[in-house]
C-alpha cells in the first residue's frame, strides 16, 4: 500500500489509528513515522536552514509524540497536533542557535550550514506528468532558503506553512494558535521581506533572459 | 483603493481572501498603477519560487533510529524487574502454606533473579539485534498441590526441554532435547510435565521492541529432593 493510500484511509479510520497507537501498537507507530517523517522534515528544515539539526528535530518529534500520544485528547485533528509539536520543537532549536550565535559567530550573514554534502533532494522521475510545477535550480534553491533563514520566526513559520506545506488559513490559525487577522497580517510581512531580501534575485529573472533551470524552464506569469 | 490600501491587501489577494468588492477594486487599481502592478508580480514570483522547492528527503535511517529510541523507552530498569519478578513469585499460590515451603521458594525466586539476566539462554531463531529483542526469561515457578511429585521423585537424571512461549508468557508447547531412557513411554511423567509446563510454569514473555511476543528458551528440570520438595528450573 502505498503512503498515500495509506493517507487516504487513516482519514476515515482516524480514530482508530489514534487507539492503535495509544495502546502502544508498534505497527501504528511504525505507520505514523513513514507517513509524517517527510513533511515534518521540511517543515524543521526550512525552519532550521540546516539537514543535521532538521533530522534531529524530526527524531526528536517522534520521541515527544511517542511519551504523549496517551494524553491525545483529539480536540484538535492528529496531523494539527503533531505539526504543533514538530514546530514547537524547531522552533526551541531555533532559539536556541539564535542565542549561541550571538556569541560564537562573527557574521550573521552566513546561514547555518554544518552538512558537507548539500540537503537531500527528493528525485522526481522525468517521466512524471507535471506540466505546471517545476523544480528551482540548485542557485535558486540556495537564495530562497538564505532569504528565509533572514526572516524572524514568526514570519518565517506561516511563509513555509502556507507557500511551502500548502495550508490553509484555518490550519495555519488552529497549529499556530492565531487568528485568522494575525495568520493574514504575518503572511504579509513574511513575503514582503522575502520580496525586498530577493529583490535582485527576481529582477534578474523578470528582466533578465530566461533562466535554464536543472529540471525544467522557470516561466514566468 | 490607494497604492497604500493595495500594498496591505497584496497578500491576501494572492490568496483569494478577499471580499469580492476588495477583489474588484484591487484589480481595477492594479490595472491602472504601474508600481503596484510591479509589486504584485514580484509577489507571485516569491510565491512560484516557494513553491518551486523541492521537496526535501529526511535521512534514510531516520525511521530505524527513532523506533530504536522507543524501544529503548519500554524497558523498565533492571532492579524494578527484579522486584516486579518477586512480586509476581509471591501472589497467592495453590500451595499448603508450610513455612519451609514458603522459605525455600522465596529464596529460589531470589536466587533466579541474579542468575538469569546474565545466563545465556539458548538464541531464538530469529536473527534480531540484542538491543531489540529480548528472550522470555523463567521469573518464578508454582509448585502446586496438583503436581504430582511422586513421579519426578524417580528421575535421576534432569530433563532438558525446549519450550515454546506465547506472548502472554505461558508455554504453548514443548519439546523434550534429553532426559532419562524411556521418559517418553512414562506416560504418567509425561502427564505430570504437562501440568507443570502448561499450567504451573509462567514465564517472562520475550519482547521485540519492548512489546511481548512469542519465542523459544530451553530449560532444564532437575528434580532435588529435598526436605522441602521443590522443582529448580533453570534456564
Amino acid at each position: 500500500m502505498s503512503n498515500l493510500e495509506i493517507g487516504f484511509e487513516l482519514a476515515e479510520n482516524e480514530v482508530a489509528f489514534v487507539d492503535r497507537l495509544q495502546i502502544g501498537s508498534e505497527e501504528a507507530f511504525e505507520t505514523l513515522i513513514h507517513l509524517y517523517q517527510t513533511p515534518i522534515y521540511n517543515i524543521a528544515y526550512r525552519i532550521l536552514g540546516d539537514p543535521s539539526e532538521a533530522a534531529e528535530a524530526v527524531q526528536e518529534t517522534f520521541m515527544k509524540i511517542y511519551k504523549a500520544i496517551k494524553s491525545f485528547r483529539g480536540d484538535s485533528g492528529l496531523k494539527t497536533w503533531i505539526y504543533k509539536i514538530a514546530i514547537s520543537e524547531s522552533l526551541n532549536r531555533h532559539r536556541w542557535w539564535k542565542r549561541w550565535r550571538k556569541n560564537v559567530i562573527a557574521s550573521l550573514d552566513e546561514p547555518l550550514n554544518f552538512s558537507e554534502n548539500g540537503p537531500r533532494y527528493l528525485d522526481v522521475p522525468d517521466n512524471l506528468p507535471s506540466p505546471e510545477s517545476y523544480y528551482a535550480s540548485r542557485e535558486t534553491e540556495r537564495a530562497v532558503q538564505k532569504a528565509l533563514d533572514k526572516l524572524p520566526f514568526d514570519f518565517r513559520i506561516v511563509v513555509v506553512l502556507r507557500d511551502i506545506e500548502g495550508m490553509s488559513y484555518e490550519d495555519i490559525g488552529e497549529t499556530l494558535k492565531l487568528s485568522q487577522g494575525t495568520v493574514k497580517s504575518r503572511l504579509w510581512r513574511g513575503r514582503l521581506e522575502l520580496k525586498t531580501q530577493l529583490h535582485h534575485f527576481i529582477e534578474e529573472l523578470h528582466h533578465g533572459p530566461v533562466v535554464e533551470a536543472e529540471r525544467g524552464r522557470l516561466e514566468l506569469a | 483603493m490607494d497604492c497604500r490600501e493595495s500594498r496591505k491587501l497584496l497578500s491576501s489577494y494572492l490568496d483569494d481572501v478577499l471580499s469580492w468588492q476588495e477583489t474588484a477594486a484591487m484589480e481595477r487599481h492594479l490595472e491602472g498603477c504601474l508600481s503596484c502592478a510591479e509589486q504584485h508580480r514580484e509577489m507571485v514570483t516569491v510565491r512560484k519560487l516557494m513553491r518551486s522547492l523541492r521537496r526535501m528527503e529526511p535521512p534514510s535511517d531516520l525511521a530505524l533510529r527513532v523506533k530504536i529510541e522507543a524501544s529503548k523507552l519500554n524497558q523498565p530498569p533492571f532492579a524494578e524487574r527484579v522486584f516486579s519478578n518477586l512480586g509476581t513469585a509471591l501472589r497467592p499460590i495453590a500451595i499448603p502454606a508450610f513455612s519451609g515451603v514458603v522459605l525455600t521458594f522465596l529464596f529460589f525466586v531470589v536466587l533466579m533473579g541474579t542468575f538469569l539476566p546474565g545466563a545465556s539462554v539458548s538464541a531464538s531463531d530469529k536473527d534480531i539485534p540484542l538491543s531489540l529483542f529480548t528472550e522470555p526469561r523463567a521469573s518464578s515457578f508454582y509448585m502446586s498441590r496438583f503436581v504430582q511429585l511422586e513421579n519426578f521423585k524417580s528421575l535421576k537424571e534432569p530433563i532438558t526441554v525446549e519450550t515454546q512461549v506465547g506472548n502472554d508468557g505461558r508455554i504453548v508447547d514443548y519439546k523434550i532435547l534429553s532426559g532419562p531412557k524411556d521418559l517418553t513411554k512414562d506416560l504418567a511423567t509425561i502427564r505430570s510435565l504437562n501440568e507443570f509446563f502448561f499450567f504451573e510454569l509462567y514465564l517472562e514473555p520475550a519482547t521485540l521492541f519492548g512489546r511481548p511476543t512469542s519465542g523459544k528458551v530451553v530449560l532444564t528440570l532437575n528434580f532435588c529432593p529435598t526436605a522441602n520438595d521443590r522443582i529448580d528450573v533453570l534456564g
